[in-house]
């Protein structure tokens, strides 16, 4: 109980003084996940990519695609993400997913584009495996965009959050499909593009992106 | 661990040199590139001597700078940069300056190099890029655009004026005093003549006139002159295409104020949209024009990057279709022999506003003489028919309305232009008045400006109609502007594309409409819709305050109109989708159309006694 | 359903179709085919102005008054038809060349003069007022009837509706929706006539009903039948007038030349634009306007006979009042029918005489203003033809009032207002001031609805005798003279118009007791004497002119130009 309580403290000690660094300064982690579903019970991860960043840049050569070889059924997915059982076969068991995620991820300063849906995912993988992947920080440029957007005014449309519509907001090239690894390179470029607008980069810190 | 991005790969596999190459290159490519941001906040921490990288462009546009500020290149998607010192290992000269952010991809070094040994064609084509833009004439060009100033900024000089009775010596004498190269003539604050060194070389001593004579004698009389708000774009042109060297500038109540000269532009030109038309007046054969006129989209679309005023990109489009439609006459004279009378080339609709746009058509006809002969109109048809087909040549498409000089209809004596208005003037059927919007904005463009003050001094008369401002004002009210019962936006929707607001044709327009109104109930023989309201201050037909309001309105909504170049949805031209306005600029925009209903209801209101 | 269902369910529906027409409308009038199409077709613009030409007054009184007065009420008839083919054939083709839009643009510059200009402003607003007015106790009449309310409380209704048809809802102009009012009001007016002729004569077309034999057996002519019947209850009889000749001829010709400058129609002829369309819709339009007038008569004497056949009963001693017919109780609790019971016997006796006088034997007063509306129920006719006569009275005050009521609102806030008094005032509020000014007018002429009849009838005389002896001739001459000048023009129509009021102040307001055909000059009555006001006016006019200086050069040229027989621009005049 005092241990859990301590952990908690310490969590937000650490948090506290991340958000205060400057955004340049810590390497980034931005993860896309391909899934069968919006259900985090039901439904099961299908791949994960994941592309490091440091100092502003997206580092590609830092890059993986993992596609996970034992999902039990890919229903309708498939049209969105394109990936089909022949593809599957290329994958690594679920387990090998799950260990190299939690090690890219622990620690880290993570980025997604919509996190609770794939956090959620990824609380029932490392739970599943007992695999400890706690980042330090999450941050997910969709809230981002919502925030920039209210705070000017905006009303916000249906799809006006989506992936491609931020993009198209900063005039970002429209990328075909959505294969893991495209998107979280796509989200990357998105979270530069957002501390670009927010101003002052080389001073900008991570408070003003949660 | 690394793996391939699909779209990345495929983009800088279909660029060269990759296109060239084995698709292993374009996937090592791919799979060492950093990308970042570039944006105006870190457009300094790029581009450094101590660490020389390949950039590839993968969105927005950047301007690539040298050492003195000048304009290398222009940078868009697929454009490469930073290899000169990657080649050379030279400290890197040029920097750069963000237009608009975007993606770019960078290569290490050593990457660079891996793919230099590995690939030959590689190395070859940035070798030859190197070269290629080492001896292309640099495209200069200042960022601040100094045709955009006005005349008051650029002229320091006080008049030197004398009255007429003075004597040529008098002149001579106060030209060396004050150190000028011309004098203004003036009669009680009133602007009458010109004379220059030119004129002095020319008209006295070359002519043996005694220097006692009255300087009235050899003065320039009704010369040219310019106001001191307007453009030195406007100066240049005048100069340009009267090939005169000295513009008395004068205030608004016609005092003159100074002198420039053709120097004092030149000091400030380095090479411009400006110096286009100036070619353009020179050009010596079609083949010439045609070639000089292909320059013209390039031209202003980086022009257009630099202004601020909007209004300017019409009225430097609209003096780049003059310069031409000028030539053309001049160079069909020089092939048929000159013309056997005299005759007045105008133009109309867009052209006439001085609102062209890249995508307008024509819109001309050609004024000729009351007493004219079948066979003289022979020669006026094949002059309409040679100009307006060498102007579709040149980019400004034929008018698919037909109002072209190449058409019969339009190519009439003063009395039959006369007698065209009268019949849409006295039966003003919707037909007669959707030829109205476009015949009544005219422009004199080249010939005979008797013939064409001639032709305005009758419409003005004929115009002077109660009825026919009805019908105007009626047909005003027909297109609504796109404002429902609660305030909200109305959309229009096509098959194909998304909900969108057309600014031009629910808004600009119809203010255009209701200037031209205003304009022809007052008797204002001008135009551009600008100028027209300015003008309109002068009568109580409308209010000083509305005036501003739709001055206002006007230049808001050609403002955003700008916007709907670089919207990437697919809507028609013109067209704005309102969710992708902040909150701000929809209350705006609301307020805009709101006004433009307003003035449109007065229109009715006063001048077709119409609804409330 | 009764009557009342029906009438809120015809009402209801057209004016469901007027506000659909100018929606559809606006809608349509920017597209190519309207534009490839040249506009409205002549018929159309022809049945807009006949709507425009027909008021409530046309509508409603017209029949009234010849019910109640025989052949004197003949001269509305003869006065208004003859106003519009004035109007039609000497006005609006010149004012059109001249190019001006208003009468009172016309005489501003035709005698360069912004004296002159205000004049004709201010009389036209006048004029408009006592239009309006009348259209108001129109509505009023028929509000009150259905919906079982007092006259009042219906003007004040019709106030409202009026006020937001015309003002707030925009609808004036679209030519449409005055197309589908005149075939509302016609067919309104004529379906009753038809089934009332058809019962009582037999003829199929009222017109021929009209002069034909009674259908009930007796073989006598209806016109006997309706002599006989007033001449028996002491009224003069129906097919003699009363009043002398020269006098229907003065008032016909002053209601003619006042209804000449009704300024909300001649508009109707500008908008169309071509000039041999106009004429032609100017025909149509008469033709459409015949189509009603040629019923009034009918319908006025079918109206009256029915009536005194009902309250008399058949054989003319009585009705008892118990036993009275539904629309006799109807039309008493709005107020415009009553009975006092003066011998006490129970029935009911209508004759000659002053009800208001106990000593008279007339027990029942009458409002002239309900014999159209009542028409049907005293026929007793189905009841959706009561609801639909209902409609068509508020669609032929609507489209007038609508028309004269942007009048009255654009020449106070544009012409008095923004071209006058105060030249810098914004777009908004001279839009605003126009609002203003209509609902102004609105409630004024709701007043002058309420308020004593008889003072309406004096101000509609007024109205009349100023325009014929001041608007009128300074037009005429102003267009066939090219020599006449300012000086002539004001003197005449200060000169026309002081006599007129002169005249009628004397008789109406002064000594009202002294109003009768001895005391007149040249017998001609107080509605009839602008008549001479007129003449006095041109003779004044042309003697003045003799001394006074010249028309300037270029006005005499501009009226030559209007003048000139081919073309209306100036191209081929040359």
């Amino acid at each position: 109980m005092l241990k859990g309580c301590l952990y908690l403290a310490r969590r937000w000690w650490q948090r506290k003084r991340l958000l205060k660094q400057p955004f340049l300064d810590l390497p980034i982690v931005v993860i896309d996940l391909e899934l069968t579903g919006l259900d985090a019970k039901q439904n099961e991860i299908v791949s994960a990519a994941w592309v490091k960043m440091e100092a502003g840049r997206i580092q590609l050569a830092s890059s993986a695609h993992l596609i996970n070889a034992e999902v039990n059924d890919l229903a309708q997915s498939p049209i969105y993400h394109g990936i089909c059982a022949d593809d599957m076969q290329k994958g690594v068991p679920t387990k090998q997913l799950a260990s190299a995620l939690a090690e890219v991820m622990h620690n880290a300063i993570v980025v997604f584009h919509h996190s609770y849906l794939d956090m959620a995912f990824i609380r029932v993988l490392f739970h599943q495996y007992q695999y400890v992947g706690q980042p330090v920080l999450i941050l997910d440029t969709m809230q981002i965009e919502r925030k920039r957007l209210l705070s000017q005014g905006f009303e916000l449309g249906q799809d006006s959050l989506t992936l491609d519509a931020c993009r198209t907001r900063y005039g970002l090239p429209q990328y075909t499909g959505h294969h893991a690894l495209t998107d979280a390179v796509a989200t990357a470029e998105l979270l530069l593009a957002q501390c670009h607008k927010i101003g002052q980069l080389n001073e900008l810190k991570f408070q003003r992106l949660v | 661990m690394s793996c391939e991005i699909q779209d990345i790969v495929q983009f800088v596999g279909a660029l060269p040199p990759f296109n060239q190459l084995p698709a292993s290159a374009s996937e090592y490519f791919t799979n060492h590139l950093e990308i970042i941001y570039l944006s105006t906040e870190n457009q300094h921490d790029w581009l450094q001597s101590n660490k020389p990288q390949l950039y590839l462009v993968r969105s927005g546009h950047f301007d690539l700078v040298n050492g003195k500020g000048e304009l290398i290149t222009r940078l868009a998607s697929g454009d490469y940069f930073g290899y000169p010192s990657l080649l050379t290992g030279d400290a890197i000269q040029n920097r750069l300056s963000v237009q608009s952010a975007g993606i770019v991809y960078v290569l290490s070094q050593v990457d660079f190099d891996y793919l230099r040994r590995e690939y030959k064609a590689f190395e070859q084509y940035f070798v030859r890029a190197h070269a290629n833009r080492l001896l292309s004439s640099h495209y200069k060009q200042t960022s601040d655009s100094w045709t955009e100033r006005r005349i008051a900024e650029l002229m320091t000089r006080t008049a030197v004026t004398l009255e007429p009775e003075a004597s040529i010596r008098d002149a001579a004498k106060a030209m060396s005093e004050a150190r000028v190269s011309s004098i203004m003539i003036t009669q009680s604050d009133k602007l009458i003549g010109v004379i220059t060194d030119r004129d002095l070389r020319n008209r006295v001593l070359a002519a043996e006139v005694s220097p006692e004579e009255s300087v009235l004698s050899v003065m320039t009389h009704k010369p040219k002159y310019i106001f001191e708000n307007n453009r030195v774009f406007s100066a240049l042109h005048l100069m340009l295409k009267h090939n005169i060297h000295h513009l008395p500038v004068l205030d608004e109540d016609r005092k003159p104020l100074g002198m420039i000269t053709s120097t004092d532009l030149l000091r400030q030109q380095k090479s411009d949209p400006v110096q286009l038309i100036g070619r353009l007046y020179k050009a010596e054969s079609v083949v010439l024009l045609k070639r000089l006129a292909a320059e013209i989209p390039d031209l202003l679309k980086s022009f257009s990057n630099n202004i601020d005023d909007i209004s300017l990109m019409g009225k430097l489009l609209s003096g780049l279709s003059d310069a031409l439609t000028s030539r053309l006459i001049q160079l069909f004279q020089e092939e048929f022999g000159n013309a056997p009378c005299d005759f007045a080339w105008i133009c109309f609709g867009s052209q006439a506003r001085e609102e062209q746009t890249l995508h307008s058509d024509q819109d001309n006809g050609l004024v000729l003489p009351n007493t004219i002969t079948p066979e003289q109109r022979d020669y006026f048809a094949r002059m309409g028919q040679y100009v307006c087909d060498h102007l579709h040549d040149c980019g400004i498409v034929h008018c698919p309305g037909n109002i072209m000089a190449s058409n019969p209809e339009c190519r009439g004596s003063a009395a039959q232009w006369q007698h065209r208005f009268a019949k849409w003037i006295t039966e003003p059927t919707p037909g007669a008045m959707l030829n109205c919007k476009i015949y009544f904005d005219i422009r004199f463009i080249d010939g005979c400006r008797e013939l064409y003050s001639e032709m305005m001094t009758g419409l003005a008369k004929i115009s002077r109609n109660d009825l026919f401002y009805a019908a105007m004002a009626t047909d005003i009210n027909a297109n609504t502007v796109p404002i429902g019962l609660f305030n909200q936006f109305k959309l229009e929707k096509t098959r194909t594309s998304n909900r969108y607001l057309d600014l031009k044709k629910r808004g600009v327009v119809i203010i255009n409409d209701i200037a031209r109104l205003y304009a022809l109930r007052a008797g204002i023989a001008r135009s551009n819709t600008l100028e027209r309201l300015e003008a309109l201050s002068k009568h109580s037909l409308i209010s000083k305050k509305d005036l501003f309001d739709l001055k206002d309105c006007w230049r808001f909504l050609t403002q955003l109109r700008l916007r709907t170049q670089i919207n990437q949805e697919g809507l028609p031209g013109n067209c704005i989708n309102p969710e992708d306005l902040s909150s701000l600029e929809k209350h705006q925009l609301k307020e805009a159309f709101y006004l433009v209903k307003q003035a449109q209801q007065a229109c009715a209101f006063k001048f077709a006694r119409g609804s409330l | 359903m009764d009557v009342q269902g029906y009438t809120f369910l015809i009402v209801g529906l057209s004016f469901a179709l007027y506000i659909g027409i100018a929606i559809w409308a606006r809608a349509g009038s920017t597209n190519e085919f309207y534009v490839a199409g040249g506009g409205v077709p002549p018929v159309a613009n022809g049945m807009a102005t006949a709507a425009d030409w027909m008021s409530a007054a046309s509508f409603i009184s017209m029949a009234g008054i010849i019910s109640f007065a025989g052949y004197d009420g003949g001269v509305y008839l003869m006065g208004w038809t003859g106003g519009y083919v004035l109007l039609a054939l000497c006005l609006a083709p010149y004012l059109r060349k001249f190019g001006k839009f208003t009468v009172p643009d016309f005489i501003g510059d035709r005698y360069y003069s912004q004296l002159a200009r205000i004049v004709a402003i201010l009389c036209a607003i006048f004029i408009c007022f006592t239009y309006i007015a009348g259209q108001m106790r129109g509505v009023g009449v028929v509000f009150s009837r259905f919906l079982e309310v007092d006259v009042e409380t219906g003007v004040y209704i019709g106030m409202v509706i009026v006020f937001f048809y015309a003002v707030l809802g925009g609808m004036k102009g679209i030519t449409y929706t005055q197309v589908a009012q005149y075939c509302v009001l016609v067919f309104a007016y004529l379906v009753p006539a038809i089934f009332i002729s058809m019962m009582m004569t037999g003829h199929l077309f009222p017109q021929t009903g009209f002069g034909a034999t009674l259908a009930d057996g007796s073989n006598v002519y209806l016109m006997d039948k309706l002599d006989g019947l007033s001449t028996e209850l002491g009224f003069s009889q129906y097919t003699e007038g009363s009043k002398s000749m020269i006098d229907v001829f003065a008032i016909t010709a002053a209601l003619m030349v006042g209804t000449a400058g009704l300024p909300h129609v001649i508009v109707r002829f500008f908008t169309v634009p071509k000039v041999k369309d106009t004429r032609i819709s100017a025909a149509w339009t008469l033709v459409f306007i015949a189509i009603v007038y040629t019923t009034a008569p009918a319908v006025a004497a079918f109206a009256r006979v029915n009536m005194i056949d009902t309250i008399n009963g058949k054989d003319g001693s009585g009705t008892l009042y118990e036993e009275a017919p539904a629309w006799v109780k109807n039309w008493e609790r709005t107020g415009l029918i009553q009975f006092t019971d003066k011998n006490g016997d129970g029935r009911m006796n209508y004759t000659a005489g002053k009800f208001s006088d106990p000593a008279s034997t007339n027990e029942v007063e009458i409002d002239r203003d309900i014999m159209v509306l009542a028409n049907p129920e005293i026929a007793d006719l189905p009841a959706w033809v009561i609801a639909l006569v209902a409609a068509g009275g508020i669609a032929a005050a609507l489209s007038t009032t609508a028309g004269l009521l942007l009048v009255i609102s654009t020449s106070v806030s544009h012409d008095l207002l923004k071209r006058t008094l105060k030249p810098d005032i914004s777009d908004k509020q001279e839009l605003l001031a126009a609002r203003l000014a209509a609902m102004i007018a609105i409630a004024i002429s709701a007043y002058f609805g309420i308020n004593p009849p008889g003072f309406v009838a004096s101000v509609v005389a007024f109205a009349f005798g100023l325009a014929a002896s001041s608007f009128f001739p300074a037009i005429i001459m102003g267009i066939f003279s090219k020599t006449m000048n300012k000086e002539g023009a004001i003197a005449g129509m200060v000169s026309g118009i002081t006599f007129t009021a002169a005249y009628i102040i004397y008789f109406k307001f002064v000594s009202p007791e002294l109003n009768t055909p001895d005391n007149w000059l040249f017998g001609i009555s107080p509605e009839g004497i602008g008549t001479i006001g007129m003449i006095v006016n041109f003779v004044v006019a042309a003697l003045v002119l003799k001394v006074t200086k010249e028309t300037p050069t270029e006005v005499q040229e501009m009226v030559e130009s209007i003048r000139s027989p081919k073309g209306s621009g100036a191209a081929h005049a040359h």
